[in-house]
């Protein structure tokens, strides 16, 4: 009876709190799903068995780790904002006569029976959704929807028990704030008014620094790989800044705009925006901290996944200049027998090779030392930038550019990736080969795709390229390419794909590489499918997450409006006047975090770019494209999820009465 | 002419549910002098509180008019009355209606703000008036970390700095100890002395014995009037204290 009596309280507290918990009910169960559904999908890709299965199960699999501990976070985070508003109610359960224990049975049944509810719901919405979802994801790789997909009873299982032990920790959360908690004082919290928030100068401060220092960061990044290490960094300050401005900074800058008498009494919005901008700030900074990274997030991974999806064939292309590459180490006569071989292979599977492309080549990598002096010692790998070298002979050179270039002795042509080299007027490799550099040529077509690393491509004489090689500290052999298109049925051009190589060390070749783009298309297919895959399960639980903080946000700043509104009004300010500058400051508190997260994108995105090279995307203007799709997407998104919690917050504000 | 004019006035509302009419005001008539110290003093219930809603124009009578300084308030149209109020009316409230986010100071500049007034004139405006009602140190605190008497002061200063023409006060004494209250009293006695005119609506003999006329309204109607004339506080005291005791005993109705 008694304990009935607990339950009645705590379904009671869930109705009539609905404004607050059904959306809370309703982001946990998509949560739940989400992620029940992302785990059955990596699991049905891990049991079945299609080319390429492997890395997309790998892909999916560090996804759903990702996706588990984020889920966790938010729904942890999203219950710890609603306790905060729930101190008076509690408060005054305490004044009621409650103690805390009993208060803590009430709470212990909201919080199981709001974990119980979004579970079966999630659980169930996910179930139904999961086959479809599936098929999306089956579409994405490009895979015919043949897989047979069930409910995995893993999936269930780790579902259940992840989102069982998040609700146990909220529940321990919830019992340890009860504890703390002094009911007089949460009584008259509302009534007490809050401190003014002091400027915290030096976090101000320190926040510009970071804040440009990853800024800077981000905007002097020269070359792909360089993106990749810095990337993590300029990221790591990014979030800094933003929080420390947002915290700190906004508190100080509106003080200093305070300071400004002639700003600051000049116009009754400055005046009243200020002030109340302060009071605001101080209680939503961290909140909207976390929607400005948060919606940075989603314009991030939206954006990327988009275009590198979209751009599927282009990157291909970009990866290969020819549909073949056949590699293999030179010798005597390489050139006549390669021909030879692939002549007789191609006709074995009724293809047609076409647009050859041939030439040698010695690559290497190697560290620029000096000024203007390189070394391919492996001792010296780790004394500066790392450089892809590669050195051409200028016959070839010469034929694949259709050029008609001379070179005189231990002169070079050069080209190369990111680094001008034109104030050189030599360069020394391995303190043994001295050469002057010539003219800049543009690198030629094999090249073209090799721009991850800082490159530089030397054209020696015909003469100069062996003695190149005996010069050199690096043990690497001279290859010998035989690039081409291809002609014919589909299905032959893979099988020719997948059995030159086979092929070319029967007939006794050595070193013999192949690289196809019939069998490099599946693997982009799906590396890029599943990521977009995932990106879109990413997005879809961030945007969860934002648009739960926008709205409570939304509530806490009505009750906090309210009292202010009526007084305006009774001290001479016309119901239209307050109404204008206090939906004024709400929109400045809401949009702030969305400039912010696109002043972010804004600045990531040259070396946004850079990283997306590393992918073989090249197309700055289609990511530019995607960039701003998704960004006008996520603010119609943002201002439809403004629009319909501002009819909570007017509610609340109640404009309609005095 | 008298400052201030209530010319028969009459409110009836009508209940949301059951289009039940009620008659709060039925027809209040009276003048207030330039410079007059008014108290109007009712049981709840009386209409004082609709009486002083319209006298602020927050709502407008059924029927009769009310005039200040010979302008019909009746008349001032939707749009300009939050003007009209800033700069004709000064408000004096129980809960003291201070707003949190701003100092005391820029909780008094703020009508000054609101009329784009240039902010040396502020300032020139300022600094006398706090110095008369002893608030200068406290200027720079929020209302959290002051007193209620020093509140109330504050919103005193507020209603006093746009020079209007006439203070209406609501129940000023109702949160305030009984020496704040003591304080805030003298204080607009010696405001109206200066030749201010002030309307406060109290139910407390106490404070409405500071008054130069006590204005006594029951169901809707003035049903009596006193005035101080030369009598100490004390005797003028006693004074209301027994009419109120009629009122309450419900003779002479």
């Amino acid at each position: 009876m008694r304990k009935l009596f607990y339950l009645r309280l705590a379904l009671t507290n869930l109705r009539k709190g609905r404004n607050t918990y059904f959306p809370y009910l309703l982001s946990c169960s998509t949560i739940i799903g989400l992620f029940y559904m992302l785990h059955a999908v990596t699991m049905t890709t891990l049991t079945a068995d299609f080319a390429g299965s492997g890395p997309v199960a790998y892909i999916l699999l560090m996804g759903t780790v990702i996706a588990g501990m984020f889920s966790a976070v938010i729904i942890f985070y999203t219950n710890s904002f609603l306790m905060k508003q729930r101190g008076k109610e509690l408060g005054l359960y305490s004044i009621l006569g409650m103690e805390k224990r009993h208060i803590a049975r009430v709470l212990l049944c909201e919080t199981a029976l709001t974990g119980a509810l979004s579970l079966l719901a999630g659980m169930l919405g996910g179930m139904l959704l999961g086959r479809l979802v599936f098929l999306v994801m089956l579409d994405l790789l490009r895979l015919p929807a043949m897989l047979e997909f069930s409910v995995p009873l893993s999936s269930v299982g780790t579902t259940v028990l992840l989102f069982t032990v998040n609700f146990l920790a909220v529940m321990l959360h919830n019992l340890w704030r009860l504890r703390r908690m002094n009911p007089i004082a949460l009584l008259r919290e509302g009534a007490a008014g809050e401190r003014e928030p002091r400027a915290r100068w030096i976090l101000a401060a320190l926040g510009v620094v970071t804040l440009g220092a990853g800024y800077i960061l981000a905007l002097t990044v020269r070359t792909p790989s360089e993106a990749i290490g810095v990337f993590f960094f300029a990221v790591v300050l990014v979030i800094a800044g933003t929080y420390l401005l947002f915290t700190a900074g906004s508190i100080a800058l509106l003080k200093l705009l305070r300071r400004n008498r002639r700003f600051y009494y000049g116009r009754p919005e400055n005046f009243i925006s200020v002030s109340g901008m302060i009071y605001r700030m101080k209680q939503n900074a961290v909140g909207l901290g976390n929607i400005c990274i948060l919606s940075t997030c989603v314009l991030v991974t939206l954006a990327s996944t988009v275009s590198l999806y979209v751009g599927e064939e282009e990157q291909l292309r970009t990866s290969f200049y020819r549909d073949i590459e056949f590699h293999c180490d030179a010798g005597e006569d390489i050139d006549s027998r390669v021909a030879a071989l692939v002549d007789e292979h191609a006709e074995m599977h009724h293809v047609a090779p076409k647009e050859v492309s041939q030439y040698c080549s010695l690559e290497f990598p190697a560290i620029r030392m000096r000024e203007t002096a390189f070394s391919s010692r492996k001792e010296d790998y780790e004394s500066g930038a790392v450089y892809q070298v590669v050195v051409l002979p200028l016959s070839d050179y010469n034929r694949e550019a259709e050029e008609e270039r001379s070179l005189s002795e231990g002169e070079a042509l050069w080209a190369s990736s990111y680094t001008d080299f034109s104030s050189w007027e030599t360069l020394t490799m391995d303190e043994e080969i001295v050469i002057r550099l010539s003219d800049r040529v543009d690198p030629p077509a094999f090249l073209a795709g090799a721009d991850v690393v800082d490159s530089i491509c030397l054209v020696v004489p015909d003469r100069e390229f062996i003695p190149f090689r005996e010069g050199l500290a690096s043990e690497r052999d001279i290859s010998y390419s035989f690039d081409f298109h291809l002609e014919g049925d589909e299905e032959d051009k893979a099988v020719f794909g997948d059995t030159l190589g086979a092929a070319g060390k029967e007939a006794g070749i050595e070193g013999v590489w192949v690289r196809s783009i019939f069998s490099s298309r599946q693997d982009f297919y799906m590396l890029y499918g599943s990521l977009l895959f995932l990106g879109i399960f990413f997005v879809i639980l961030f945007a969860v997450a934002t648009v739960l903080i926008i709205y409570y946000k939304q509530i806490s700043e009505g009750y906090g409006d309210r009292g202010r509104f009526v007084i305006m009004q009774k001290v001479g300010m016309s119901r239209k006047e307050v109404r204008s500058v206090i939906g004024g400051q709400v929109l400045t508190v809401f949009f702030l975090p969305l400039s912010a997260a696109v002043l972010h994108v804004a600045v990531a995105f040259p070396v946004l770019c850079k990283v997306l090279r590393v992918f073989s995307m090249r197309n700055t203007s289609l990511f530019l494209l995607c960039t701003l799709a998704v960004i006008l997407a996520f603010t119609v998104l943002y201002l439809f999820v403004y629009r319909a919690t501002a009819k909570t917050y007017y509610s609340i504000v109640q404009f309609e009465r005095t | 002419m008298p400052m201030l004019t209530a010319n028969k006035l009459k409110k009836v509302y009508t209940t949301r549910f059951g289009g039940h009419m009620v008659q709060a005001l039925t027809d209040v008539t009276f003048t207030v002098e330039e410079g007059e110290f008014v108290a109007i003093m009712g049981e709840s219930g009386s209409g004082k509180t609709t009486l002083l809603n319209i006298l602020a124009t927050l709502d407008r009578p059924t029927e009769g008019q009310v005039l200040l300084d010979g302008m019909d308030l009746t008349a001032v149209g939707e749009g300009e009355l939050a003007v009209f109020r800033r700069e004709n009316l000064g408000f004096v409230f129980q809960d003291f209606n201070l707003l949190d986010t701003f100092s005391l100071e820029d909780n008094i500049l703020l009508p000054l703000v609101l009329s784009h007034c240039p902010y040396e004139e502020m300032y020139a405006r300022l600094s006398p008036l706090a110095r008369d009602l002893s608030l200068t140190p406290l200027l720079k605190k929020f209302p959290y970390e002051v007193s209620g008497g020093q509140k109330q002061r504050a919103a005193v200063a507020r209603a006093l700095i746009t020079g209007p023409k006439l203070i209406l006060a609501d129940e000023p004494t109702g949160a305030l100890d009984s020496r704040a209250t003591a304080q805030l009293l003298m204080l607009f006695e010696e405001i109206g002395a200066r030749g201010q005119t002030i309307l406060m609506v109290t139910h407390s003999a106490r404070a409405a014995s500071h008054a130069g006329r006590v204005l006594f309204i029951r169901d809707g109607c003035v049903f009596h009037q006193l005035y101080r004339g030369r009598m100490s506080g004390e005797d003028f005291y006693q004074k209301i204290a027994d009419t109120l005791a009629v009122l309450c005993s419900g003779e002479g109705a």
